[in-house]
């Protein structure tokens, strides 16, 4: 857990969330606890209860149980003070198809309180930095989807919140935008509070520093990104001669060793892993290690691994 | 907040070719009854000299703005929230830092200013009679009064309609419903005293009769300000509904 999560309140935090659509339960005893300067990916399988959780966080839909706190505001007793520190793009862009670019996002800006004296500068950082100047007085029922989306992420930040919470926010983009949004939310994430739901895992690696992991409405996975998942947790070995795979599984750390052949091993093993023993034993058995290779498991691997019941893993 | 949400609804109106094809199909109506009403007044001196110009024309002209806005609001209001949950909009209102009073009090707003034009169109063409005949203003002004009570209280049923489905048609025709009923319960006869004096009083003549007739009584201004705020009220439970079990987007 990030340590500063620990000694100050975080900028959003959600403890024990609940949700039931009648007798399905959709989310229960959720805990998200996000800092500014975290960007927090926020993944599961289809109907795990992401978007019932972003429409709580955000202030859409009301929880069964359960409380959020924005910037140190409940989110039931002062919801209005709360919501002026939030920026939200939801996976459909939010949009007025009558309206022209400018005007939609004045009207947005407006809508979150940004002064009449800030407005205009707050419009055209928000065209700049999504590339909607060419297409800032043209309708927004002409636009593209590519340019929609970038519209809908445009909206959720024209007011500079301190949380904000993007659904699915690269869906519909070309490569060189998808880069460009990356970009973008690395940026904002510096200083604020990101949460991203999406399907895309490698979008969530390159984004990210934090993950959590969500099944049948509970979180069974959190981490930071540079901490779980870059770690190596096995190592592929090669030797010119065939090894005793005792004297292998007997060094420090080995979990378990996995002959892919005579000569070609996986050693599972906990992340942090000594390697100058396992050098040291072929040197002497005269084993002729050829390949030492650290194996990094990616967050595909652990989603695969947690959504399909192989591992369990602390939330 | 309810200031710029009211702005932005009454420039949505005008930025639809629907807004602008009611209110003029709205003023042509008007315009014909009133010139009906002229006729009439002209032709017939003996009720002309009995109810006096400014009811014989300007109230009755007003008073059809009533039947031409049971067709009007409808259309207008329909879309108000319906559409915002077809397109998936909601969700920017309701995450931003407003509350469900605020978001029904933006758009109610805007859909009045709008809908406050078709007695407004009424009262301009009453008012060019000043140069041909004596019009009595204190008659004009209640029965502007009973006239946009009226729409405004159409328009809080209208908003209401438009919060309960997705379809933003079946809004106008339950809309449409409601206004029809509340205007048939006056000729309602059932022999059961109780329930008859109970459709008269929830029937729209009942209350603006009076006022068209320059009689302002309280309990008439109470009915229209009471069923606005009811039907408000019931459109700001709606959107509670709508975060409580989801389906706002």
């Amino acid at each position: 857990m990030h340590n500063s999560i620990m000694n100050t309140e975080a900028d959003l935090q959600a403890r024990g969330l609940c949700y039931r659509y009648e007798d399905k339960i959709a989310v229960e005893a959720l805990d998200i606890s996000l800092q500014a300067g975290d960007i927090l990916g926020f993944l599961g399988p289809n109907g795990a209860g992401k978007t019932t959780t972003l429409n709580m966080l955000s202030g859409c839909l009301r929880p069964v149980a359960g409380q959020i706190r924005l910037c140190g505001l409940d989110m039931q007793r002062s919801a209005r003070q709360a919501r002026a520190h939030l920026g939200y793009a939801p996976e459909i862009p939010p949009l007025y198809p009558d309206l022209q670019v400018r005007e939609y996002l004045r009207f947005t800006a407006q809508l979150r309180r940004v002064t009449t004296s800030q407005l205009t500068a707050a419009v055209q950082r928000v065209l700049s930095d999504y590339d909607l100047q060419a297409v800032a007085h043209q309708r927004i029922d002409t636009l593209s989807k590519g340019y929609r989306q970038r519209l809908g992420l445009a909206q959720a930040i024209v007011h500079d919140p301190d949380v904000i919470i993007l659904d699915e926010p690269t869906d519909g983009l070309d490569p060189s935008q998808i880069r460009r949004t990356r970009e973008l939310i690395r940026t904002l994430g510096k200083k604020r509070a990101v949460l991203i739901s999406s399907h895309n895992l490698s979008e969530i690696e390159a984004t990210c520093t934090r993950v959590q992991i969500l099944q049948h409405g509970r979180s069974v996975y959190s981490a930071r990104m540079d901490d779980s998942l870059e770690a190596p947790v096995s190592t592929l070995v090669a030797f010119q001669q065939t090894p005793d795979l005792r004297a292998l599984s007997a060094l420090p750390g080995i979990a378990s060793c996995e002959p892919l052949s005579d000569k070609r091993i996986r050693l599972h093993h906990q992340a942090g892993f000594n390697t100058a023993p396992l050098v040291q034993l072929s040197s002497q058995s005269q084993w002729g290690l050829v390949l030492l290779q650290p194996e990094t498991r990616g967050l595909e691997d652990i989603f695969i691994d947690i959504t399909t019941g192989r591992t369990e893993y602390a939330a | 907040m309810i200031r710029t949400l009211a702005a932005m609804e009454w420039k949505r109106l005008f930025r639809s070719p629907l807004g602008w094809v009611v209110l003029a199909a709205a003023q042509l109506g008007q315009g014909l009854v009133f010139v009906q009403l002229v006729e009439t007044y002209q032709r017939n001196p003996a009720a002309a000299a009995h109810n006096g110009a400014t009811y014989q024309v300007a109230s009755l002209a007003l008073a059809s703005s009533g039947y031409i806005a049971l067709l009007a609001i409808p259309l207008i209001s329909m879309r108000l929230i319906s559409e915002e949950r077809r397109l998936h909009s909601l969700p920017l209102l309701q995450s931003s830092p407003l509350s469900s009073l605020q978001i029904v009090l933006g758009k109610y707003l805007g859909i009045s200013a709008y809908a406050i034009l078709l007695p407004l169109f009424s009262l301009v063409m009453a008012l060019s009679l000043i140069g041909s005949t004596q019009l009595d203003f204190g008659l004009l002004a209640t029965s502007s009064l009973g006239s946009i009570l009226l729409i405004c209280a159409y328009a809080a049923i209208g908003l209401f309609c438009s919060s309960t489905t997705r379809s933003p048609s079946l809004a106008a025709i339950s809309c449409l419903t409601i206004l029809i009923l509340l205007w048939s319960t006056t000729v309602f006869h059932s022999g059961i005293r109780q329930l008859d004096k109970l459709m008269q009083l929830i029937s729209w003549p009942e209350h603006l009769q009076p006022l068209l007739q320059g009689v302002v009584d309280t309990r008439n201004l109470f009915f229209f300000l009471f069923v606005i705020i009811l039907f408000l009220g019931l459109s700001v439970l709606q959107l509670e509904n709508l975060r409580n079990r989801g389906g706002g987007d």
